[in-house]
């Protein structure tokens, strides 16, 4: 075997040399592209959700309040059956479950929505990354953090108060609205207790729920990714049709009118261009080793064992494998470095970020772009460029395996 | 070391229903040159072939340098013609992706001294001629010149045995003749014995030792 002559063969066929460096580079190069930019977009369909700290977002369709006046529910905020709550929070998958109350305060002259949570990373422990200025707030607070877009527009400031439905409230912080997200969007953050009660004493909750000052109307769930489907499936058939359960899998069907890869479908488009591209290999292969059938029967009469022939023709179909997979992965990293990240937009439902539509002042832009940075996924590369290599490989080895069964009439006179 | 350098005793060769070698007995002198003479299909390549061990004899026995082909692996095969033979062909048979001296190179792969196997490709080529085109490819060489590095790959892992198969049958008289007279010169510089297959009567003449063959039998063999 002599990787000198093997050059020197490879750059003597220079045309087909370059014909199957590039088909394996091209096969390469869309299998880790694909699976990069998929991969990206599956990143960005779990943004939203994942902005708030969780991975399920559960809620439940209850009723319009007879006067649209005071606390009042978001009619996607139904009070949530304790036994519910509890059951989620027993699933198989299910790592932790925050209570959330969220509310409107409908007045004359303001609105404002309020979300009460507890602790944990999905509730208050989730503030201090946002924080813009003053302090998170801590479970038996009585204190509130507001949004900064609010703050800015009714000029609140920490240490100022904050009357919300007759309670003044101390301001403790201020988070940054835009890396919030727009899942569970308010205006007002408190401790859960404090929403609870608030909730609890509103006339206009109680016309519609038995709220208690222990009940949520809002669970955010971490779950582990693994059983995310069957979490949201079983969570689905809990709460029966009026359950409202928001995942990536629901924002995938928000994503439905963009272009949208999901990793499987980059992988089988992946896995098609690579078929084409090892039969192409073997094709090109063949018809090398068809158009050198005399030029292997001379090593042969020259004194070369024929598993030294065979192990020539490996050689040169490895080094074009490794060139075609180094290629493809040098064109796939300049062009992820180049795409730099993938921007998906995204209109969250209503459900999701519900602002009374009927105060102009008070509609939000449910619009949520979402920028994800592509990156090489070196698992991809790695299987992508081992199987371009077995094709280039296994494609030689068959074609070669066997010697001729007469060399020499290869050879003899014409 | 032996005086016969190649001994066939009752070799038969047999592709499909065509029996080409019908019961062979011949003993070739070590050091001679003897040429193998007669009509197309009289079995003549073949019998290089066979004396080679590029085809498998399907009977009788065929010594190469005192040893016995019958049972070698195709591997222990190849060493053996590594070893003890060089070929000359009639269309020369160069690897055209390669220059002459990686041409003459090519048997002397799996020796260990590369300075030592190149020392002797480059002394060949000089030999023969050709000693300011080492780096030419086959593409950019004459009829003849190709023949000369083929005579050179031929001798470069001291061979015992050379076997040439008509060849000065692609070159015209003059350039044949030269070649000739080279082969010749350089087989007798290197001590091998020189078996050729022709149809050339000339060369035949030349020869210390004519075989005729004639429908896969020796006519007769002159010394």
């Amino acid at each position: 075997m002599s990787l000198r002559y093997a050059l020197h063969e490879l750059d003597y066929r220079r045309g087909r040399s370059l014909v199957t460096v590039l088909s394996i580079a091209v096969s390469v190069l869309s299998a880790v592209l694909l699976t990069a930019v998929a991969a990206s977009y599956a990143r960005a369909v779990r943004a939203p959700v994942e902005t708030v700290g969780a991975d399920m977002v559960v809620q439940l369709t209850g009723d319009i309040p007879p006067e649209l006046k005071g606390i009042v529910f978001p009619h996607p905020n139904a009070l949530l059956p304790a036994n519910a709550i509890a059951a989620i929070a027993q699933l198989p998958g299910v790592i932790s479950v925050t209570r959330g109350v969220y509310m409107w305060e409908l007045a004359s002259d303001h609105y404002a929505a309020i979300l009460g949570l507890a602790d944990g990373e999905a509730g208050l422990g989730s503030f201090p990354a946002r924080l813009i200025d003053g302090r998170p707030l801590r479970t038996d607070d009585r204190a509130v953090i507001l949004d900064s877009d609010f703050a800015a527009k009714s000029a609140f400031k920490v240490g100022g108060e904050i009357d919300v439905a007759g309670t003044t409230f101390p301001v403790a912080g201020i988070v940054d609205a835009a890396r919030g997200g727009k899942v569970a969007r308010a205006d007002v953050y408190m401790p859960l207790a404090a929403a609870q009660r608030l909730a609890a004493a509103a006339p206009m909750v109680q016309a519609l729920y038995p709220f208690r000052d222990s009940d949520a109307n809002l669970l955010l769930v971490k779950v582990d990714r693994q059983h995310l489907e069957e979490v949201v499936d079983k969570t689905v058939a809990l709460l029966g049709k009026k359950g409202i359960v928001s995942s990536e899998l629901s924002m995938r069907d928000a994503l439905s009118g963009v272009l949208f890869l999901s990793q499987r479908m980059g992988l089988i488009v992946a896995l098609v261009i690579g078929v084409f591209a090892a039969a192409f290999v073997l094709r090109a292969t063949a018809s090398a080793v068809a158009e050198r059938r005399r030029e292997l029967a001379v090593l042969q009469a020259i004194g070369w064992p024929w598993r030294c022939v065979r192990r020539q023709v490996l050689l040169e179909n490895g080094l074009l494998a490794l060139a075609g997979v180094g290629a493809g992965l040098v064109m796939a990293a300049i062009l992820v470095g180049l795409l730099g990240e993938v921007s998906v937009s995204v209109e969250l439902p209503w459900d999701l970020s519900s602002t009374p539509h009927f105060i102009p002042e008070a509609t939000l832009d449910r619009t949520q772009t979402i920028t994800v940075p592509i990156s090489l996924p070196w698992e991809t590369a790695a299987i992508a460029g081992l199987g371009g290599i077995a094709v280039a490989l296994a494609s030689a080895f068959a074609l070669a395996r066997s010697a001729p069964a007469h060399p020499w009439s290869l050879l003899r006179n014409e | 070391m032996t005086d016969t350098a190649i001994q066939l005793q009752g070799v038969t060769k047999r592709y499909g229903e065509l029996q080409v070698l019908k019961g062979i007995d011949l003993s070739v002198p070590a050091g001679r040159f003897v040429a193998v003479i007669g009509k197309s299909g009289s079995g003549k390549s073949t019998l290089l072939a066979v004396m080679s061990g590029l085809e498998k004899a399907d009977g009788g026995d065929v010594l190469l340098a005192g040893e016995n082909l019958s049972g070698h692996s195709e591997a222990r095969m190849a060493e053996l013609r590594r070893r003890t033979i060089g070929f000359v062909f009639q269309s020369f048979n160069l690897i055209p992706s390669l220059s002459a001296l990686d041409n003459v190179l090519l048997p002397t792969f799996f020796d260990g001294d590369a300075a030592a196997s190149r020392a002797r490709a480059v002394s060949l080529l000089e030999q023969v001629g050709l000693g300011g085109r080492l780096h030419h490819r086959p593409s950019q060489l004459s009829g003849g010149e190709q023949q000369r590095v083929a005579i050179a790959r031929a001798l470069v892992g001291h061979p015992k045995i050379l076997l040439a198969d008509e060849p000065t049958g692609n070159l015209d008289a003059e350039t044949g003749a030269d070649v000739l007279g080279l082969l010749l010169d350089m087989t007798r510089i290197n001590g091998a014995t020189l078996l050729i297959v022709t149809h050339d009567l000339d060369i035949a003449a030349r020869a210390d030792m004519k075989i005729e063959m004639k429908d896969g039998r020796i006519l007769n063999g002159h010394a």
